[in-house]
């Protein structure tokens, strides 16, 4: 019996189906082409961990880069005459606030200070129908 | 290949939480010409130097203040020359700041804001004083 007497006699006991051959061979295909093994078979704890770490770094990054940057002094005059600078001082490694435009200070008493309180005794004579 | 990662995450989380704690220290010197007093700490006082260019700092009073205490503190160097400091409110894993107002004569005159970093103070330039200069200081502890 050589090749054709076979696949005569295999014809006519199984007789292939229309479009059965196409399904196979589109399935045969289907199959070479995917990996042995699914991609996340592969994943063990560690790699897990790693993957997981990276994603954090990248997380906490994109976070401080997305954060505005907040300015570590500021100063601002509120007073005529003035003038309030703040900066970093580099070769002292601080912040530093200059301001201009003061009065020297002085140890004299000022209005806030009680030795500078109007006398009680003025406002004890006051008549009464005075303002 | 775990612990470059592990070891960077640690590095990025430590950085994120090394921020100064909430106990700060506000104190006036006097910047003088000629040493007079007790002097500032010998690293402070250079660096002190370097900005307001005065040989020798005589400290003048201090004191510590806790910023979460919710209230104002008030350091005064003169009865003329006050500042006043507040606690910022912020969330928990952001740095301490406060704000200050300087006071001369009993009218503000300025204010701002400070962010509390460790080894980086605040120099305020104050007025002059006798025949110096007085400098407000704020510092973490």
């Amino acid at each position: 019996m050589n090749d054709n007497d076979l696949k005569a006699l295999l014809q006519e006991t199984c007789p292939t189906l229309p479009g059965q051959e196409a399904r196979a061979w589109n399935l045969l295909n289907e199959r070479l082409q995917k990996p042995a093994r699914g991609t996340f078979a592969r994943l063990t704890w560690q790699s897990v961990l790693a993957y997981g770490a990276g994603v954090a770094v990248l997380a906490m990054v994109a976070i401080q880069m997305a954060t505005p940057a907040i300015e570590p002094v500021s100063a601002s005059s509120q007073s005529p005459g003035i003038f309030a600078t703040a900066f970093y001082s580099q070769p002292a490694h601080a912040q530093v606030v200059w301001l201009n435009g003061m009065e020297p200070a002085t140890d004299g008493p000022t209005y806030m200070d009680p030795t500078s309180k109007l006398d009680e005794r003025s406002s004890a004579t006051k008549s009464p129908d005075s303002l | 290949m775990t612990r470059p990662f592990l070891t960077l995450l640690a590095l990025v989380l430590f950085t994120g939480l090394a921020h100064a704690g909430p106990l700060i220290w506000a104190g006036y010197f006097v910047g003088e010409v000629r040493p007079s007093g007790p002097q500032a700490p010998p690293v402070l006082s250079g660096r002190l130097q370097q900005v307001f260019g005065f040989p020798y700092y005589r400290f003048l009073k201090g004191k510590n203040i806790d910023l979460r205490a919710p209230r104002d503190h008030w350091v005064m160097a003169r009865p003329d020359f006050f500042v006043r400091i507040q606690a910022l409110p912020h969330p928990p894993d952001a740095p301490d700041g406060l704000m200050y107002e300087i006071y001369k004569d009993g009218f503000i005159i300025a204010r701002g804001q400070y962010i509390v970093t460790p080894d980086t103070p605040l120099f305020i330039n104050g007025p002059d004083f006798h025949h110096g200069r007085l400098i407000f200081v704020i510092e973490s502890r």
